[in-house]
Order: structure tokens, then sequence, then C-alpha cells
């Protein structure tokens, strides 16, 4: 991906982030759409974005697509093994995961322009 | 000079519009003749050759025109990624839609067998690994832990809608996917992106509806294709062994098979590619049973031909296969152990346990199957001589031939319910699309522009008519009706715990809700002579059945599906279906507990003992 579509993706990934959180609290329209785009895309996303991988947009979103679902498909399996079986509680591990993921990038990309301006 | 290269960027952009222009409205065309030809299509009057019966012309004249455009496109050098990705996309909108459009409901019945389990999920909040029915999906549940999850978080109601929609997505994101491990195959953009288009056409089996194969088959190409990608191994140093010696050529056969694919891509962090893989692949381990095999298998194939540098792949597969299968899932293995042992090594025999005899087959399931091994011939055909097409140009495609083998392995331990083969050759298609592919691409160069483009559209429209015919051509009896879902609504919501229910065959839908409160019997699965007794006499032999003091209810249940099937495949002779639905109508010993156009459930009658 070039700069500015990694530029690009992450904002668009922690807007996603933003509004699948505030579709937790406010039933808002097309909030079950914005979850289910989340769940779909934005765990996956903030993992491949920080992985650096050399990916083309298209391989970018298809690996993010089905890293969501893997990342979502294993906390799920954990709950009903372990019997704490709680979708919320699985949406909110998510929404923390993926927010830590995005702050580290972020981080990352202060540390890299600071570097640059050096 | 300046204002020539002005004038050059505006004939350049330009050309740039009326290209776009051009696409938008062959696009329009094609979605105008598709719609038109879905609005006429009548359900109601499907024959046994399944959707293809109902199509009219203006579907086939959409997928031509479609055709023809990408063919044009590939074969052009400026057609960027987008727009034969548009036409990727095009094509598969045309193709996997139209049951999502013209059905009702879910389009197969063991799409309603998967959402019995997430239901139970939903109820439980738990699996059962030592249940009765269904044992293997309450041992591999990610994939049904991940749709109750998604369906509790955004509405149940919502649970049969992704059902019916998930074949789409998972296209959808395929195409991605498929165009990273091409891209780790070879350069040329033109072989790229027909074998994306070749692999919708060949991979015909059928397995991307609602089900764990489909959810773990774009992980099993993403772990390829990452480890394509990324843990390629570099050219060895040349042999210091002599160059007679059968070492020295295997050094140089390494070598040469190397260098000719494209080289690895940078990773900017090992880290992150290790828990991308590990992630990956617990994901498919907890989700299926066949396909963390195969994707052992590939991996090692890949190691042992040098086209993958790292064992670690490979060993994290292997393990984390074997602590499931040893310890979440190790009672239900155990249980399996004295079937697997028998089968473990009859390649032959599971190779052919889902190869049908035509002769039993009605006329148009046998044309069905005629056509899908047509179809299954040509694509190997093709993919071998594309193959040899590049062997004598002196390229040696190692990893795509080794993912065409490999998933084969699978056959020396299991038949998986006799359907082995063909999951098999949906790990390979693929691959095989791939050398189909080269072979394509390498005749279009050879022959005219009008000549290649031409050879181009009509092998693809051939494949696709074909494919059309084999993935569709069983939806007569496999398609969920309505009034069958309804009907086992009525009886799931009423029956108690410990029911027995008799079914004609077990292909309907059913099994969707409450499914642990029944024990299931299908008549058509019956041994012989147990069949034998209920053809003779079935209200004495059915009436027998239900008579039975171990269940706290029973039932029999007879569908429009069932009956279709069971004609259609030629499993009892055609009308003794009906006449056994007829023969307990007019019988007193049952009562009629359901009755719409599609099913009939029957139980005991007061009266008669039960």
């Amino acid at each position: 991906m070039s700069e500015v579509s990694a530029r690009r993706t992450q904002v668009t990934l922690s807007i996603g982030m933003l509004l699948a959180a505030l579709a937790l609290w406010i039933d808002y329209p097309l909030a079950t759409a914005v979850k289910i785009a989340f769940i779909l895309i934005v765990p996956g996303g903030a993992i491949m974005q920080l992985s650096g991988l050399a990916l083309s947009l298209f391989e970018f979103y298809a690996l993010s697509l089905i890293m969501s679902l893997a990342t979502s498909a294993l906390l799920a399996t954990a709950a009903v093994y372990l019997g704490f079986w709680s979708p919320s509680l699985i949406f909110y591990v998510l929404l923390g995961m993926t927010a830590l993921l995005l702050i580290i990038d972020l981080w990352r990309e202060g540390d890299r322009l600071d570097d640059d301006e050096r | 000079m300046l204002s020539r290269l002005g004038v050059a960027i505006g004939e350049s952009m330009q050309d740039h519009r009326r290209k776009h222009w051009r696409l938008a409205a062959i696009l329009i065309t094609v979605f105008v003749l598709w719609s038109f030809a879905l609005v006429q299509a009548d359900v109601a009057r499907m024959s046994d050759f399944g959707l293809l019966s109902i199509l009219p012309l203006p579907f086939y004249l959409s997928l031509l025109l479609l055709t023809i455009s990408f063919s044009i496109n590939v074969t052009k050098r400026r057609s960027g990624d987008g727009f034969l990705a548009v036409h990727v996309a095009a094509l598969i909108v045309l193709l996997f839609t139209p049951p999502m459009l013209l059905y009702e409901t879910v389009r197969l019945p063991w799409a309603w067998k998967h959402i019995g389990i997430v239901d139970y999920i939903l109820r439980h909040g738990t699996i059962d690994t030592a249940i009765d029915v269904e044992a293997a999906y309450h041992n591999w549940p990610g994939f049904f832990a991940l749709i109750a999850f998604v369906a509790e978080l955004t509405g149940i109601e919502r649970l049969s809608a992704i059902a019916k929609w998930s074949p789409l997505i998972g296209h959808l994101a395929l195409l991605g996917i498929l165009l990273l491990v091409f891209r780790c195959l070879i350069e040329d953009r033109r072989t790229i992106w027909i074998a994306i288009w070749v692999y919708y056409l060949a991979n015909w089996i059928g397995q991307d509806y609602f089900s764990p194969q489909a959810f773990v088959f774009p992980i099993y190409l993403s772990v390829i294709g990452v480890v394509l990608a990324f843990l390629k191994a570099s050219p060895p140093p040349h042999p210091k062994i002599g160059q007679g010696s059968l070492a020295g050529h295997w050094h140089l056969f390494i070598q040469t098979a190397v260098e000719t694919e494209p080289g690895r891509r940078n990773a900017a962090s090992a880290g992150w590619l290790v828990l991308i893989l590990l992630v990956l692949q617990i994901a498919q381990t907890i989700s299926h049973q066949l396909t963390p095999v195969a994707m052992t298998f590939s991996l090692l194939a890949l190691y042992i031909f040098r086209r993958m540098q790292p064992l670690w792949p490979f060993i994290v597969a292997f393990v984390l296969f074997g602590l499931w299968i040893n310890w979440p899932a190790g009672g239900f293995m155990a249980l399996e152990l004295s079937h697997l042992q028998q089968l473990a090594g009859d390649v032959l025999g599971n190779t052919s346990a889902n190869i049908h005899d035509l002769s039993g087959l009605s006329d148009g399931q046998r044309l069905v199957a005629i056509i899908s091994r047509l179809l299954t011939g040509t694509v190997l055909l093709l993919a071998l001589a594309g193959g040899v097409m590049r062997l004598f140009r002196g390229r040696f495609d190692v990893s795509a031939a080794l993912l065409v083998l490999a998933p084969f392995s699978v056959l020396l331990l299991h038949s998986y319910d006799g359907e082995g083969l063909f999951r098999t050759f949906m790990f390979a298609s693929p691959f095989l699309a791939f050398f189909v592919a080269c072979l394509l691409a390498g005749v279009t160069r050879h022959l005219s522009r009008h000549w290649g483009r031409a050879v181009l559209s009509t092998v693809l429209f051939l494949l696709a008519f074909c494919w059309l015919t084999a993935y569709y051509g069983n939806d007569n009896h496999t398609r969920a009706l309505p009034g069958e879902i309804q009907a086992f609504r009525f009886l799931a919501e009423r029956a108690p715990e410990n029911s027995l229910l008799i079914e004609g065959s077990p292909d309907y839908p059913s099994r969707f809700l409450n499914y642990e409160n029944f024990t299931y019997v299908s008549i058509v699965n019956e041994p012989q002579d147990s069949l034998d007794l209920v053809l003779d006499d079935p209200v004495d032999e059915l009436g027998l059945w239900l008579d039975n003091r171990r269940y706290a209810a029973t039932y029999i249940i007879l569908t429009e599906s069932q009956r279709k099937g069971i004609e259609a495949l030629g499993l009892l002779p055609k009308g003794v279906f009906n006449g056994i639905k007829q023969a307990l109508l007019q019988s007193d010993r049952f009562d009629v507990l359901f009755q719409n156009e599609a099913a009939t459930i029957f139980t005991l009658g007061a009266d008669s003992g039960g």
C-alpha cells in the first residue's frame, strides 16, 4: 500500500471503531450495519495495518476480512468453551484490542514522522 | 513543448474517461439483461435439470457480454487491475446471487442444519461435545460460535439472512486472496486475472454455502498466500556436489524452480507474520476437521521442495491439529477411531465413495452428472496442457503443482463421508485454474488479437455454461421450500425432549430449531431388509416404528424435497414415496398433525395404541 492509502486506511479503521463503539450505547440508524462492518473489517484491518506487510489494497482488505472473522471466531469459541458466553463482552474485547492496535500504529507513525523531521 | 504535453495529457484523460463510460455502459447492459432474466424466471417451473431450466435467454446473453468484455480487457495492455476486478466482481454477482434473489429461503438443506447448531449455542451458551446428533460440529465449533456471536449482537432474526447472503461475501473476499496467491506464482497480469476468472468457473463443488468449509477455505488460501508471499525460500547456492549426481540434479531443479517464480515480498516484522499465521491456523483448526489436514500436507510439501523457507508454519499446523484432536475433540475422535482405522490407506475406496452409478439417476440428473464430470475432466486436461506448455518454456511452477497434488493426500486417511474427492478438488481448484490460465494466456499471445479474444471468450463462456449446470443442477430437489421450513418449525416448537422423528430422507430443511430434542431416522438410509418391510406394508411397519415407548413422542415427516431428491437420485422407484404418503393418509392408525403444500407430519392416532 502507498503511504497515502495507509493513512486513509488508518483513518477509516479509526472512524469504523468509534462508530462501532457508539453503536453499543446509542441505537442510531444503521447501528447494526456498523457493528457488522466493524466485525468484518476493523480488527483484522488494525492487525494488517500494524504488520507492515507489502500488500496491494485488494489484498489488504481481503486479508483484513479473513483476519477479523478469524479473530472473532477465536474469541467466540473461547467464550463457548470457557463458559462465559457473552456477545457484548466479546465485542468489548474486540473493540479494546482494535483501539490498542490503532493507538500503537499512531504512536509508531508519530515516531516515524519525528525521525523524518530530524 | 509544454502545449504538446498538455494536449497529450488531455487526450489521455479523455481516453481514460471514455474507457470508464464504456465499462459503465457494458455493466448497465449486463445487469439490465440479467435482472430482466431473473424477473422472468419462474421457480415453480424448475425441472430436474435445476436452475438452468428456468433461466431465460437474457441471462446467458448477459453472461456472454460480460465474458467478451473481460476477454477484451484482460488482453489489453493498458487495462488496470481495478477495471478487471470490477469485471470479476460482476461475474460473482451474476453467478452467485440468483438463488438469493429467486428463492424465498436459504438455499440448501445442510445450511439449515448448520443454523441449528448456532441455535443450540444461542439457547445454551455452550456446546456439548458428547451429544448424539451432529457431534462433529460441537467438537469443531469455531464457525458456529462466530455466527452465534454475530447473530446475537445484531439480532437473532437476521440469522437466516446471514446464512442466505454469506456465499456472496465469501466469494468477494476470495477475490483479494486469489490475487495475493496468484501474484506469488506469476508476474504476468493477464495470466493472473484469467486464473481468477477461471477459478470461479472451475470450482463447481458448491462448498460455498453457509458452512464451516466455506469459512475455512479462504483461511486456507490466506495461509498459503502469506507463506508464498513472505516466507518463500531464496534460490539455493550452486551445489558443490557433482553436477551429474542425483543430489546435483535435485539442487539444480530446485534452484531453477525457485528462480522462475516471483521473489519474496518485504515483511516488515517477523513477529507480526507469526501472529497472523497463528491466528489463521487456530481459527482453521477449531472450525473444521478436514482443512487442517490438507493444510499440513500442503505446507510440508512446500517445505520439502524449498518453496517455503522456515519449517515453523508446518509445525504450527501439525501441532495445533494434533492438540485439537487429542484434547478438545479427543472424546469424539476416540469414538471415530475404529472407523478411521478402516478407512486409512484405502485410497481407492475413499476416492470412489461418492461417485454415483449414473444408471439410477433421472434423465435430468444424469445429464447434470455427465456435464459435471465433463467440466472436471476439461479443467484437469487444460491444466495439464498448461503445465506442460510452461515446462516447455523452461518454467517449473513447482508451488502450484504441489498445491494441486498435496491436498489429495487427504484421501490416504478418510473418505469424509464420500465427499473427500470433491473437497480435495476444491482445495486444488485455484491452482488448477492457474495452469488453465497459463494455457489460455499463452494461446491468446500466439494468435492475432481478435482471434485470441474470440478463443478466450468461447472457452470461458463454455466453462461458465458447464459450471452453471454442475453448480445449480441439483436445485430442484436441494432447494429448501418455505412450506418445509414452516412444517419443521411447527414440530420443533411443540415436540418434547427425546422425540423420534422419522424422515423420508435427511435432505430437506430441518434441525434448525431445538434440534437436539429429536432422534432422527431416515427411511432411505435404513438397511435393505428394513426398507423392504416399509415398502411392503408402510402402514404396519411405520406404525411399529412409531409405537416405541422409549421416546416421549414419535413423528413422521414427509416433504417435497425428500420426494424430489429420492426420485432424482433413484433411491426409490418413482411413485413409491407418494405411495407411502397416500397409504399413511388413508390409514386410521395415523393422525395428520400438520399439512401444507410442501410437507406432512404424521403421528400415531390416539386409538392405535401409541
